[in-house]
């Protein structure tokens, strides 16, 4: 009998120290069949284990073009977060998915893209920006705005130059404030899409971060001209089962796990009058 | 197919070759037990205090057991859920409550294996109610005491007798397979059997317009009544653990003394405070009324609208054993005015 519960065993390939409290971890499957057959897309999750400290939820933060690791880049902050800063290259995690929606591929073919990301809200984005780079005949202008509190706090700052060389990629970075030594450019991100001005003309606009930021950056997409079903987010919710079933991270009566976690600020909008 | 049954007689049949589960206990605390012989049962409970879910969704199950450490670990996934089973004298609400349940189980592009097996390896002899609690709601629910929908075989209890009827080519198997235990039924019987239903239906027979109350739920979002509910409860969860259809559950990683790491599911609770807190600190549904609201809208607006009908039986436990007089029909009814 099979069990939808019992995850893939992964090893831990790779540890990435992003910043002080961000580590991205390069996994392999352990039986290299499993591995084989799985694929997913951009915007989807995955259950990460930690046996003995539990499972938590956390996208797939890596391209499935690029099939040598699957990648998690996590932040540390509660219990099963501080078991995976724990863990050591050569260690066993489980895996369970892919689940969950992808970003809206046949929509975002052919147009411009927006990024908009802030902090970790960056991992779910660079699944979808690697996978555009590597398929580049397939979308036009790529820009990509991305903030963090400080410098220290910005992640994947080890891609940045691979972003910055690829042909009609923008990216423009700032921070909420200043610590150290930082000659980029300081702003909130919702300040700074502000001021960037990008056009919405054929353009789909994707944005993760914290709450408030999405909140501030949906409306200056408005002001900008998006259209609701061209604004997309991830949504984040408490997740045990992944699959629409243990029942925590429904809004009304849609579940976030299967049902999104993409969704249009259309949707979006619909779904907050349960909130 | 019905006849008299001898049920103990059937009972000691069935043992040779199924697990046999029944109502086992008295007023203060019982459930769906396996017995041996008919004497272990009780076949006189209105329902059970623990409802049938246990047995397809356990308060506590085992996923899997994880073998060695660091590099080596292997998972041991648990094997053989169960033999193959008969539940005897489960009421139509309970056996509507594995049905709703086994929408959110197997429905979808992945079904809970674990349920799905369950569900699969069990009969299901049901047992006509005769005698509805003053707490019990079903035929507002569109289940009543005689309703079979669900189950294999029935039992309704008359003049201290059994009668017992087939409803499926499973159940008619029964027949052939213990001839010795039936015995003809006659028709004073039958007609004792038609007049008990009649009687029963009468004193069931609460009528509810769920559409309208839906159509009202999700038109007051902000419905004062989630407010004052929750001034009263107290999160104590028992509603949601002991209701028949409440599919909620928690998973973790134990290990017990000296016993290896496994990793468990648990019955969780949509009341609870935690349910939905995430690492980062945020809580969508950090505050007791939007909990109550949860719990309510689940029940009669979002299980309809992904499943086509109510997340409930109306088997009355929630109200029963509330400890502040949370009433749920009552707050349908005033949702309706």
């Amino acid at each position: 009998m099979k069990n939808i519960y019992l995850p893939y065993l992964m090893v831990v390939k790779n540890i990435i120290q992003e910043t002080f409290d961000v580590k991205t971890l390069q996994l392999v499957f352990k039986n290299e069949e499993e591995g084989k057959n799985f694929s997913f897309l951009p915007g989807q999750f995955c259950e990460f284990s930690v046996f003995g400290a539990g499972e938590a939820t956390f996208c797939l933060a890596s391209s499935p073009t690029r099939k040598e690791f699957i990648e998690c880049s996590i932040k540390k902050i509660g219990k099963i977060t501080n078991a995976i800063h724990e863990l050591k290259e050569g260690d066993i995690v489980g895996l369970r998915g892919p689940y969950g929606n992808t970003f809206p591929m046949d929509l975002i073919k052919g147009k411009n893209l927006l990024f908009i990301g802030g902090g970790i809200g960056i991992a779910p984005l660079r699944s979808l920006i690697d996978y555009c780079i590597d398929n580049r005949a397939d979308y036009k202008q790529i820009e990509i705005i991305y903030g963090a509190r400080t410098p220290q706090d910005l992640v994947y700052t080890r891609i940045f130059d691979e972003w910055k060389k690829q042909q009609n990629v923008n990216l423009h970075i700032t921070v909420d404030r200043i610590v150290g030594d930082w000659k980029g450019h300081v702003d909130f991100v919702p300040t700074y899409l502000k001021e960037l001005k990008p056009s919405a003309e054929n353009t789909v606009a994707i944005t993760c971060g914290p709450p408030i930021m999405i909140k501030f950056v949906v409306e200056a997409l408005v002001a900008l001209g998006f259209p609701d079903d061209r604004i997309i987010s991830s949504l984040e919710m408490k997740m045990k089962c992944g699959v629409g079933k243990c029942g925590r991270c429904n809004i009304g009566k849609t579940y976030v796990c299967k049902d999104g976690p993409i969704f249009s600020y259309g949707e979006i909008k619909n779904l907050m009058r349960e909130f | 197919m019905e006849k008299i049954v001898n049920l103990s007689r059937l009972i000691e049949e069935l043992v040779k070759e199924y697990d046999v589960f029944a109502p086992v206990g008295d007023d203060n605390f019982s459930q769906f037990s396996p017995i041996k012989n008919l004497g272990e049962a009780n076949l006189d409970l209105i329902n059970t205090t623990k409802p049938l879910k246990n047995l397809f969704l356990p308060q506590s199950e085992k996923l899997f057991s994880v073998d060695g450490a660091k590099e080596n670990i292997t998972l041991e996934p648990k094997k053989n859920i169960n033999n193959k089973r008969i539940i005897l004298g489960a009421k139509a609400c309970e056996v509507k409550g594995i049905e709703l349940l086994t929408k959110v189980y197997t429905g979808g592009t992945l079904p809970d294996e674990l349920f799905e097996e369950r569900r699969k390896n069990t009969i299901i002899i049901g047992l006509s109610c005769l005698e509805p609690r003053d707490t019990c709601f079903c035929a507002a629910l569109g289940v009543n005491p005689f309703e079979e929908k669900g189950m294999d075989l029935v039992l309704t209890k008359i003049n201290g007798k059994f009668v017992m009827k087939s409803l499926n080519q499973k159940g008619e198997e029964f027949f052939k397979k213990y001839p010795d235990v039936f015995s003809e039924i006659n028709k004073e019987d039958l007609e004792k059997r038609d007049k008990l239903k009649e009687s029963v239906l009468k004193k069931q027979n609460l009528s509810l317009d769920l559409k309208e109350i839906k159509e009202k739920l999700d038109k007051e979002v902000d419905n004062p009544l989630w407010e004052e509910i929750s001034q009263r409860c107290i999160n104590c969860g028992i509603c949601t653990y002991l209701c028949p259809t409440c599919q909620c559950f928690d998973i973790h990683d134990e290990a017990g003394k000296g016993q290896a790491l496994c990793r468990f599911r648990t019955w969780d609770s949509c009341m609870f405070p935690d349910f939905t807190l995430m690492a980062g600190g945020h809580n969508p549904r950090g505050k007791k009324k939007a909990r109550i609201r949860q719990r309510f809208m689940h029940k009669f607006s979002y299980f309809i609208d992904n499943f086509y009908e109510p997340g409930c039986t109306g088997c009355g436990r929630c109200i029963k054993f509330c400890p502040v007089n949370v009433d749920i029909l009552e707050i349908l009814k005033k949702v309706k005015d």
